[in-house]
């Protein structure tokens, strides 16, 4: 019945829609990447995020589906990347460069451990509570609790542990696209100006070094933003800075704002269908960065009001024209 | 005599209570003192639209309210989807920590310097929310649908 349903919204979208989508994941198995992928390719044509700018403006056959893979977890080089490999869909995969450093499970997958265990939230760390704290606290929060428990996440875990900068090599020498995630996974709206800046600057740096070529694109940390972040982050080399707003994407979006539609390895065809075909209304959807509908009234404004848009407002000012001219040198550079 | 007292969002102090202090009498004001002086500054913010009232201030009690010498002042960072609720937590989070620092610096016997602050800044003073001003809190979704917070995300 879900399938159904799906499918027709879905038909009806692309009818209606132009863009496409920009699809958020984490952890996948092979059976699921296998399964996302035809789902997907039933409705969408894959493409590669240097394609991303071109795309938005251009009215295919089929609207394009941009696969991006959050955290940089060891399953996606281990099982994810191989299939699509094989499938010879591209794909991002973004990672928490110091995490990758320093190979210590991301702080949700120790409270997820710790939720797990004890069967409920130890009191003052809801996850409600945890994602307003800066990162110092939130992780001297569940250090000390992982302690007093004796329970920790098992980074022997492929879903769990991250994949070594090796890994991360071999993927971009696969023709795989890999982004920066922040330097920890903060939310980087609840850090000082400062450290949010530095955690950007800091992954984009990272990434650029141990790629071997510039780092092109920057997912904010839960989908947490401002503009002013995006901005820095545009400012630091990313010529495209990704959110978690859930709606399709086209050429209304600002590069430095692109929304992704989160999808889940347990999802059922049906609800994929559906998902994607909900998102095309660009309303219904609740943001999981915990936001809710807001972004509704975001692209409102910002739609309304183009001259709000930071870096056009950049790009109009007579010192920023060579910038400008640099920028389309790179696009064009892209194709 | 206690060496120093501590007020965190409680009533106004006489002075000859807090005069009682022999290093000094400390008070967290949410808000940014002294743009904003007075009770509920953060929701005050909000509806006013004054996105610079936002924060949280530490200063030394005096006669006044929330007028006394600045040793600490700042601001979470503001976004999309913040409520007053949000807000003030994370106001006080910073809050707390500069306090500590504070303290660490009058136990070592030091005194902290004043907060620079500019010369002239505008001073308001507001006391609680009356029921006009609750009505529009309430449609503003206690901050979640404040423009100002909402224009974060699309302009700096």
């Amino acid at each position: 019945m879900l399938n159904a349903i799906g499918r027709i919204c879905l038909a009806l979208a692309r009818h209606f829609k132009s863009g496409g989508v920009i699809v958020n994941e984490h952890v996948l198995d092979r059976e699921q990447t296998r399964r996302h992928v035809d789902v997907l390719s039933r409705c969408f044509d894959f493409i590669h995020l240097n394609d991303l700018p071109r795309q938005l403006y251009r009215r295919g056959k089929k609207p394009f589906c941009l696969l991006t893979f959050d955290d940089g977890k060891r399953s996606n080089a281990t099982a994810v990347a191989p299939e699509l490999e094989r499938l010879g869909v591209p794909a991002v995969f973004f990672v928490v460069s110091g995490s990758l450093d320093d190979q210590a499970p991301l702080w949700f997958d120790r409270h997820r451990a710790m939720q797990k265990k004890l069967g409920a939230t130890p009191n003052g760390l809801s996850l409600q509570v945890l994602k307003q704290l800066p990162y110092a606290l939130l992780i001297e929060r569940i250090e000390r609790a992982c302690l007093q428990y004796g329970i920790d996440a098992n980074p022997r875990d492929a879903d769990v542990g991250l994949m070594s900068w090796e890994q991360v090599r071999r993927l971009h020498r696969c023709g795989f696209s890999i982004g920066a995630h922040g330097h920890t996974h903060a939310i980087l709206t609840r850090e000082s100006k400062t450290a949010a800046f530095e955690s950007i600057a800091r992954s984009i740096a990272k990434v650029s070094e141990e790629i071997g070529e510039a780092c092109r694109s920057f997912a904010f940390p839960n989908g947490n933003y401002t503009a002013e972040l995006a901005q820095h982050a545009i400012r630091c080399g990313a010529k495209m800075v990704m959110t978690t707003e859930p709606t399709w994407v086209d050429q209304r979006f600002p590069l430095w704002r692109l929304p992704r539609l989160q999808i889940f390895g347990d999802n059922s065809p049906g609800r994929i269908r559906l998902k994607a075909a909900v998102a095309a209304a660009g309303h219904i959807l609740k943001n999981p960065d915990g936001t809710g509908r807001l972004y509704r009234a975001i692209n409102r404004i910002a739609r309304r009001d183009p001259t709000r848009n930071p870096i056009e407002k950049d790009v109009r000012s007579p010192v920023a024209e060579a910038k400008a001219r640099t920028e389309a040198e790179f696009n064009a550079g892209l194709d | 005599m206690p060496d120093i007292i501590l007020l965190v969002s409680g009533g106004v102090l006489k002075s000859h209570i807090f005069n009682q202090a022999k290093l000094a009498a400390l008070n967290i004001h949410h808000g940014q003192a002294p743009l904003i002086r007075g009770v509920s500054s953060i929701v005050w913010g909000i509806i006013e639209d004054k996105r610079d009232w936002i924060g949280a201030t530490i200063h030394v009690v005096d006669e006044g309210i929330d007028t006394g010498a600045i040793l600490w002042r700042g601001a979470p960072q503001l976004s999309a989807g913040d409520t007053a609720a949000t807000l003030c937590f994370r106001a006080n989070v910073e809050a707390v920590a500069a306090l500590l620092r504070l303290l660490e610096r009058y136990a070592r016997g030091e005194k902290p310097a004043r907060w620079p602050t500019p010369a002239a800044e505008a001073s308001t003073y507001r006391s609680t929310p009356g029921l006009g001003a609750w009505l529009k809190f309430l449609l503003l979704g206690r901050g979640r649908r404040a423009r100002f917070l909402i224009d974060r995300a699309v302009q700096c």
